[in-house]
């Protein structure tokens, strides 16, 4: 029998520390984690509210719940802006910055100062964003094209511009942090090539944090100056360029989708192979095809402006673009190798990936279509790019965000989500999702603009069933929300590994103490390994130890014994 | 139960611990410069292509503006990073008080440096280049060094000294001209201030948001460093960086690249 080399863990959970440490400046990484992760949630919260005015507004043709069209573009900025900016790419820095050091088995980041300082900058950055409100909010949309964002927009973009300025730092700052902590602070017997697929989508993303934010940053210096100092960078009356800032924006824009999905991807890959309690399907392939991805996404930026560019660029583009869905495809058939006669456990953090997988396909779809140049001139600006981006946004990064927190949420608080009220969660957000989203491509495709509150009559059908289906999904999140909080103070316990998993952020307590390991652990040779000598060996002693785990039962409900038996495949 | 091959040997400061420590400071840094560079690009290539778009009001420019004291500042600033280095061997051979003076004396150029970007903006303010877009006209004092203009009997004696200002001028006469002092009628001077004004003036007046926006980019930058090497004397004398000089490794490295900056912006906006 192969020794067993990863500390199987303990009933006993440890406590959560005080709550009061969680609005203090710490350099620990798991709070810091914690932080970011319950930010990143409330600024959720309000944009998913803005997306619900969105709806009610489009329940008519006619603007009525807004009082112009200026305040109906300030809703939409707003809740684009939210949503990128200050919920999407901070989430993924709260799970990179909880499960980065634990995966390494390290003891925080690389510096968990610096750490500590990126996260201050989100909060007064989102002030900035929301402060627009009392000054004239930014109405540019959330990629602020010039003119409109520098001579007609109100002092609220200005603001804007410096709130995007501060994530764009921060995301720089904390993207330094995780590209040397996984480079440089893995533990001895861990190369590259045995690192979890969630440190390598990790390192993809930061790699293009790295080089492609700097860009943003650079375009919004511009902006600023022609706000505030005069300049007429973007002012083609006065011998500027609207072109550059479109070309510069989206040279940072369109890599930042992929910082929004990578990590994604990175989290289906651990979530799909534990709960199918199966090796991971093309190991090297998926983590290759996230560094092909971040390269490639360097090179199809224009293909957001075939309507503007010229005409003799469109073609490359057009290719480079169908050229990223490769990677992406690798990674999907890979995933679903994994699945393919594997012990599939349906629990809420499985379900989700499933959606991901089976939602992002879509979008993926969408976006192949309209990165060909005479569909896309048929959509352009029409409500077939919002379903799209959505699809891969919402059917991907939120899907995946959701997996993961139902995946890791045993590990931050020590307590399981409830399986029951994550069911109903996963069904009305699977099924208010695909409703709100899907019918979209077809109000698109019948000529409905985006960004518009007045609309053609004819088109108000399908406005009310997205809107009805929007509604469906809003309430779907606060599920999700109540769950969580019952969860904190009542869930069942959850122990050191409840899923079985052989990555190292499981072979500590839950949650970790502030040194996250007693002894340096050390990884397995594999850490999807599941079948090998070495795991079984590992999972047979937890079993021993805790006893044999049940399938999962959705109406058992959790228990505050410490007893409790840690579940393993849900409650 | 847990079965441990490793297990950590004190909690000191063993030197792999500070070499590890290092080595992460150094990659960070290094990441942090490729950003940099990044952002710097940005107004490069803008101030790029707006120079391949625009030659004639660039060398308008140039033929106006003196290279000499930019060139005595690149030098001191080149100088400062020579310091640099000395400084950052001289801490690595155990001798702080070498240090010191080289580090100080990296301190002082930048900042000599620094005012000599404000004297040079200050004397550009004067003529009428500023970061917004300026009215310009051919009477501004930018121009005189590429043209001289007299009203004379029956017309404007019109002395073109740089030639490369009439390239591509859409005249109705021949300029062919104005190789030597020639005058011109009022409707000849009408026509001849249209073209110029058309091809040369407007450029001209769109120079200076487009120089300001990097070269004070930079300029800050070299601000930032100043102060970091005041910090590093300020450290180094507490004899901080006596066993472990990685501190001024980085500002070194940060010092290097502000420097590299400048060589390519001296380079293509003063030279080229």
């Amino acid at each position: 029998m192969a020794t067993i080399s990863v500390p199987i863990g303990e009933r006993q959970t440890q406590s959560m520390p005080h709550w009061t440490e969680y609005f203090r400046w710490t350099v620990d990484h798991k709070i810091i984690g914690v932080q970011y992760g319950v930010t990143a949630f409330v600024f959720f919260l309000v944009g998913g509210a803005l997306a619900m005015l969105i709806r009610w507004e489009l329940l008519t043709p006619a603007l009525d719940t807004m009082a112009s069209g200026t305040a109906y573009n300030q809703l939409f900025t707003i809740h684009g802006t939210i949503m990128i900016f200050l919920f999407v790419i901070p989430m993924w820095g709260a799970f990179g910055n909880y499960l980065i050091p634990l995966q390494l088995g390290a003891g925080d980041m690389a510096f968990p100062w610096l750490n500590a300082f990126a996260f201050w900058l989100i909060p007064p950055a989102g002030i900035l964003v929301i402060m627009g409100y009392f000054v004239g909010q930014a109405e540019a949309g959330w990629t602020a094209y010039p003119p409109l964002s520098t001579l007609f927009s109100g002092d609220g973009q200005t603001l804007w511009a410096m709130g995007a300025h501060l994530l764009g730092f921060s995301s720089i700052l904390g993207s330094i942090n995780f590209l040397v902590t996984i480079l440089n602070m893995r533990p001895e017997g861990m190369s590259i090539w045995k690192m979890p697929l969630f440190c390598w989508a990790q390192m993809a993303t930061s790699t293009i944090a790295v080089m492609a934010t700097p860009f943003l940053a650079g375009a919004l210096t511009l902006m600023l100056l022609d706000r505030v100092g005069g300049t007429s960078f973007f002012d083609a009356t006065q011998g500027g360029d609207v072109l550059l800032w479109q070309n510069v924006f989206w040279f940072y824009s369109h890599p930042a989708v992929y910082i929004m999905i990578l990590p994604g991807m990175g989290v289906l890959s651990e979530v799909l192979s534990v709960h199918s309690r199966k090796p991971i399907f093309g190991y090297r392939m998926i983590g290759l095809s996230s560094m092909a991805i971040a390269i490639v996404g360097f090179f199809v930026w224009a293909h957001h402006m075939f309507t503007s560019l010229q005409p003799e660029l469109r073609i490359p583009f057009m290719v480079t673009t169908m050229i990223i869905a490769v990677p992406t495809g690798i990674k999907i058939f890979s995933w679903i190798g994994t699945l393919w006669g594997g012990k599939i456990r349906f629990t809420s953090a499985m379900l989700f990936s499933l959606g991901f997988l089976s939602m992002f396909v879509i979008g993926g779809i969408s976006g192949v279509m309209l990165a060909a140049i005479p569909f896309n001139y048929q959509v352009h600006d029409t409500y077939f790019v919002v379903s799209h981006f959505h699809f891969v946004l919402f059917g991907g990064a939120v899907f995946a965000i959701y997996s993961g927190l139902y995946h890791w949420f045993p590990k931050v608080t020590g307590r399981m989500l409830n399986e029951t009220l994550g069911r109903i969660h996963f069904v009305l957000t699977y099924l208010g999702f695909f409703f709100t989203f899907f019918p979209m491509h077809m109000a698109g495709m019948l000529g409905m603009p985006r960004r518009v509150a007045v609309y053609a009559p004819e088109l108000q059908t399908w406005n009310v069933i997205i809107s009805i289906f929007s509604f469906i999904l809003g309430i779907s999140t606060f599920v999700f929300v109540g769950n969580a909080i019952w969860s904190v103070a009542r869930g069942r316990r959850a122990g050191a590994n409840p899923w079985r998993a052989l990555t190292l952020e499981w072979a500590t307590t839950s949650p970790p103490p502030a040194w996250n390991f007693d002894e340096p652990p050390i990884p397995f040779e594999d850490p999807y390994g599941y079948g090998t000598d070495a795991a079984t060996a590992y999972l047979d002693a937890i079993d021993r130890t805790f006893g044999v785990p049940e399938p999962p039962r959705p109406n058992i409900t959790g228990g505050n014994s410490p007893e409790a038996l840690p579940s393993p495949a849900g409650d | 139960m847990a079965n441990i091959a490793l297990s950590a040997d004190g909690h000191g400061h063993s030197a792999a611990e500070v070499a590890h420590k290092n080595s992460n400071q150094k990659l960070a840094m290094w990441l942090y410069l490729a950003s940099e560079i990044v952002i710097f690009s940005i107004m490069i290539v803008g101030y790029a292509i707006w120079r391949l778009n625009e030659p004639d009001a660039v060398s308008n420019i140039h033929k106006t503006l003196s290279i000499i004291p930019v060139t005595i500042n690149t030098f001191l600033l080149l100088s400062s990073s020579w310091a640099m280095v000395m400084g950052l061997r001289a801490i690595e051979m155990g001798n702080r008080q070498m240090f010191m003076r080289w580090i100080g004396a990296t301190a002082l150029l930048g900042a000599i440096f620094v005012a000599g970007q404000w004297l040079e903006y200050r004397e550009l303010s004067h003529m009428n280049l500023t970061l917004q877009r300026s009215d310009m006209t051919l009477e501004d004092e930018i121009f005189e060094s590429s043209l001289e203009i007299s009203q004379v009997d029956g017309g404007y004696e019109v002395n073109v000294l740089n030639q490369q200002i009439l390239d591509g001028l859409d005249l109705s006469y021949d300029t062919e001209r104005f190789v030597e002092p020639t005058v011109l009628t009022e409707q000849e001077y009408a026509e001849f201030e249209q073209a110029v004004t058309t091809e040369v003036v407007g450029a001209t007046a769109n120079f200076g948001m487009r120089f300001y926006a990097p070269t004070a980019f930079h300029g800050f930058h070299v601000v930032v460093g100043v102060l970091l090497a005041l910090q590093v004397l300020y450290l180094g004398s507490k004899g901080f960086y006596d066993d472990n000089p990685i501190g001024v490794e980085l500002f070194g490295l940060y010092w290097h690249f502000v420097d590299v900056v400048w060589i390519l912006l001296f380079t293509l906006i003063y030279l080229v």
